[in-house]
């Protein structure tokens, strides 16, 4: 069954009792909330995701609730748990639903050492992904959620899940995060698509999240295989261009952005450097979304399998 | 003067695509380093072959340092070596 199959106010008392087990494979989340919204967000942006019956196995149990006290009248606020302990300070309640994606994210990021994590953006066209691992601030998220409006398929824009047996990477086609102007940017490219009001105030400013596509959830299941590293940089009015990046710096850039590269130790550096091994690794220099998703579109034409 | 030898000769995983830059990975420190051209090719003479001064290692590499005859190729690759003793992957001992 999926969420957008279950009639709201179920989908709420399960959310309210820790009854509603979210599919996100390769992984299970449990979720429990009093906030109410959150059941709104949860289906606007999970609404193709499967749920598992309550009682269920799940990888990560998670809530978000509100703190008691005086205070919750006037200024009402929200902690994270997981597996019941408070982790992280409490934040205004507004912010519960960018918490439970930051909070995922943690989890995963915090305890799936079955892979390589790192803090990439993963989409895949015709069977070969792009990895595109760079710090905040890079436009990352905004070409991944633009490219994934133009038919690439989205596997995370947060977390690539890299198998080091297999060398095939998973996702979770979790909603995109976007933040600040680039809500107005995906906004006028893609004015179909669907996100969540937008969440002011927060560590990270103005934050939104963006529905995956139904396409991209339907495969979340099927894992990819790198093809290209692209390194993004976004830059005002600049023309979109890529150019060749070297391998081994490329693979420094995997590795700083790995979550848990250091804790498997060599076969983390074999595991690293058989996925260099396998991609072209570039820069991508963009000022807008539109010739982004026409060099894309041309990157993908060009290098056959 | 001091005699530069190599970490550990079976400590060190190293990558290179380019056949220039290099990545290598100490399994006992658990450290990644980039290596810059000149730092791989020394460590790599240095896993091979038996301690050697700087400026052996200069002689060594004479045939493929263009400016071999000057001070700052000897500045270099005593450089390179410093950095690299720094990181764990070289050692220096008095002659």
């Amino acid at each position: 069954m999926k969420v957008a199959q279950l009639p709201r106010d179920e989908l709420a008392r399960r959310l309210r009792r820790g009854e509603l087990l979210l599919e996100l494979p390769p992984f299970v989340a449990r979720l429990r909330s009093d906030v109410a919204s959150l059941a709104r967000d949860i289906a606007d942006m999970y609404g193709e995701f499967a749920v598992s019956s309550p009682e269920a196995f799940a990888d990560f149990s998670v809530e978000v609730s509100r703190e008691p006290g005086l205070r919750r009248w006037y200024k009402p606020q929200a902690r994270f748990y997981y597996d019941d302990q408070p982790s992280f300070a409490p934040l205004p309640a507004e912010q519960a639903f960018p918490m439970i994606e930051w909070g995922l994210n943690w989890c995963v990021a915090a305890h799936a050492h079955q892979y390589l994590t790192i803090h990439a953006a993963v989409i895949e066209r015709g069977g070969r992904a792009a990895v595109m691992p760079a710090p905040p601030g890079s436009g990352k998220s905004t070409l991944c959620a633009g490219l994934i409006q133009r038919g690439w398929r989205l596997l995370s824009d947060e977390l690539a899940l890299l198998d080091m047996d297999t060398g095939l990477i998973h996702g979770m086609a979790r909603p995109v995060s976007l933040k600040n102007a680039s809500i107005a940017a995906i906004r006028d490219f893609a004015p179909e698509a669907v996100m969540t009001p937008p969440v002011p105030d927060t560590v990270k400013g103005t934050v939104a999240l963006l529905q995956p596509p139904g396409a991209s959830v339907r495969r979340v299941r099927e894992p990819a295989r790198a093809a290209w590293i692209v390194l993004p940089s976004y830059e005002r009015g600049a023309p979109p261009v890529f150019s060749p990046h070297g391998k081994e710096r490329a693979f420094m850039t995997l590795a700083e952005q790995s979550f848990n590269y250091d804790m498997h130790g060599a076969r983390g550096f074999e595991a690293t450097g058989r996925l260099v091994d396998q991609c072209d690794c570039l820069r991508f220099n963009y000022g807008g979304l539109d010739d982004a998703a026409a060099a894309f579109e041309r990157l993908a034409a060009a290098s056959p399998p | 003067m001091n005699i530069w030898s190599c970490a550990g000769r079976e400590r060190f995983l190293v990558r290179s695509w380019s056949g220039e830059e290099g990545v290598v990975y100490d399994k006992l420190s658990g450290d990644t380093h980039l290596l810059e051209p000149l730092a791989l090719e020394l460590l790599q003479r240095l896993g091979t072959g038996a301690p050697r001064s700087a400026r052996a290692l200069l002689d060594d590499l004479g045939n493929l340092l263009e400016d071999a005859g000057s001070g700052s190729a000897l500045a270099a690759i005593e450089q390179g070596l410093e950095s690299m003793r720094r990181a764990g992957l070289v050692v220096a001992s008095a002659a």
